[in-house]
């Protein structure tokens, strides 16, 4: 839940100021620096970046720890550099000139790049480029559950929990836990329920 | 957030999509892939798209609390965690406690409130209401409106956490009023019948309407930021 949200937290000034500070090198290593590279349209910038969000469906597998890096290995070399950009989970600064790319065309994906920024934060419509993409992690489906006297170390009497009565069942999952997980499909008595965090 | 997972007849099963919608996370269902935001409970995009989930309610509070309240309680079963996930536990207790506002920062500036107050929030599909914690627990009973909705807001101390009740019942609106504690429960006095309430469930525990339960309202416990971003128009109690 985005009270958990990762710790990972960067600011919106950081980022921007990468990106002057990467646009400023891609300007002085190429003085003769052609035109043609810079027109970046925004139809362009909807092709590359729609195509990605649209065509990786999630995995259907729902209990597997696969990250889906698979796929984005198979998008196209500019995409992949424009989609990394905000992925904080190992990489809290991204480079994106460390990959093999020409020269030639840094300043074009620096471009991009400060394209998919502002898409990111411009606090517009639930658009594709809205999309933040973080590391996937296991969800949980038809947990066990113990009595209270039998409750593991995660459940220390100053420890949060989530609890829910429901049905005349009552449950906790204790917060700790479910920031590791996050996504629980349980069950109440006959009703299905999706517990998240 | 807890949702129920029957969706027209269907019982979906979510897993995460690895993708973030507004600081909130994205899960996915394997029936439709469509992806759903965890916080508005809302299929954002694919097959489902604007189908949404019921709420269910849930509190945070800590262990002991709970236990005391529900000493019938089961508790998940927990196993060892990986190293990486270890860190990412360490890594979220200092999120609680500094001021930065999610990973992406806000979308919404809203300065009515400081970005992390604790707000329980309620909306539907023409109103978003937020509640500041520390005002309902200094105020223990809030009888208020949104839209045609009358609702009530119980503090209930024991477990820290706060609840939202439909003030109509019986064909009667009601009002409450706290009158702290009998035998042990927190209780609330309605000003139409005299009745006795339990803060924590509804439930009418002494009076006319004995036995009957006030309807719980989809409610939960986020920070200011968090429920700005995702309700811009919300009004504030």
């Amino acid at each position: 839940m985005v009270l958990s949200t990762k710790g990972y937290a960067r600011s919106k000034n950081t980022i921007i100021t990468l990106c002057i500070a990467l646009l400023c090198f891609g300007c002085g290593d190429q003085s003769s620096g052609s035109g043609t590279e810079n027109t970046y349209t925004d139809s362009q910038s909807v092709q590359s970046i729609s195509p990605e969000v649209t065509d990786t469906p999630p995995v259907v597998e729902v209990a597997t720890n696969e990250p889906r890096i698979s796929k984005e290995n198979k998008t196209p070399e500019s995409v992949i550099t424009v989609t990394k950009e905000p992925q904080p989970t190992e990489t809290p600064k991204p480079q994106p000139t460390a990959t093999p790319t020409p020269q030639p065309t840094v300043q074009k994906y620096v471009t991009r790049l400060i394209d998919k920024i502002n898409h990111v934060f411009s606090n517009g419509n639930i658009a594709d480029s809205d999309w933040f993409k973080g590391a996937s992690q296991e969800a949980l489906l038809n947990p066990s559950f113990v009595s209270a006297e039998k409750a593991g170390s995660y459940f220390g009497d100053d420890d949060l929990v989530i609890g829910i009565d429901y049905n005349g069942v009552q449950k906790a999952y204790p917060r700790k836990y479910l920031e590791v997980y996050e996504v629980i499909n349980d069950r109440f008595e006959d009703e299905a329920l999706l517990v998240t965090y | 957030m807890v949702y129920s997972r029957d969706i027209r007849g269907k019982e979906l099963v979510f897993g995460h999509s690895g993708r973030v919608l507004r600081n909130a996370l994205v899960v996915y269902d394997s029936d439709s892939n469509s992806l759903w935001s965890q916080f508005v409970g809302e299929a954002v995009q694919g097959p489902y798209t604007g189908t949404k989930l019921e709420l269910i309610p849930s509190m945070m509070t800590t262990w002991a609390k709970w236990k005391e309240e529900y000493p019938d309680t089961l508790a998940l079963q927990t196993k060892e965690v990986s190293m990486m996930q270890k860190m990412m536990q360490t890594f979220n207790a200092s999120y609680y406690t500094n001021s930065s506002a999610g990973m992406q920062g806000e979308f919404v500036e809203d300065d009515r409130l400081s970005d992390k107050e604790l707000v329980i929030g309620y909306a539907d599909d023409q109103n978003s209401k937020a509640y500041q914690l520390s005002k309902i627990a200094r105020e223990k009973i809030i009888n208020d409106q949104i839209g045609d909705v009358p609702v009530t807001v119980f503090y209930h101390s024991g477990t820290s956490s706060s609840k939202l009740f439909d003030r109509f019942i019986m064909g009667e609106e009601l009002t409450f009023k706290s009158k702290g504690f009998i035998e042990d429960i927190e209780v609330a006095v309605d000003d139409q019948t005299g009745s006795t309430w339990n803060t924590l469930n509804g439930q009418c525990i002494n009076g006319t309407l004995e036995g009957a339960y006030l309807q719980p309202l989809p409610s939960h416990l986020s920070y200011w930021f968090a429920w700005t971003d995702h309700y811009p128009s919300t009004f504030l109690y």
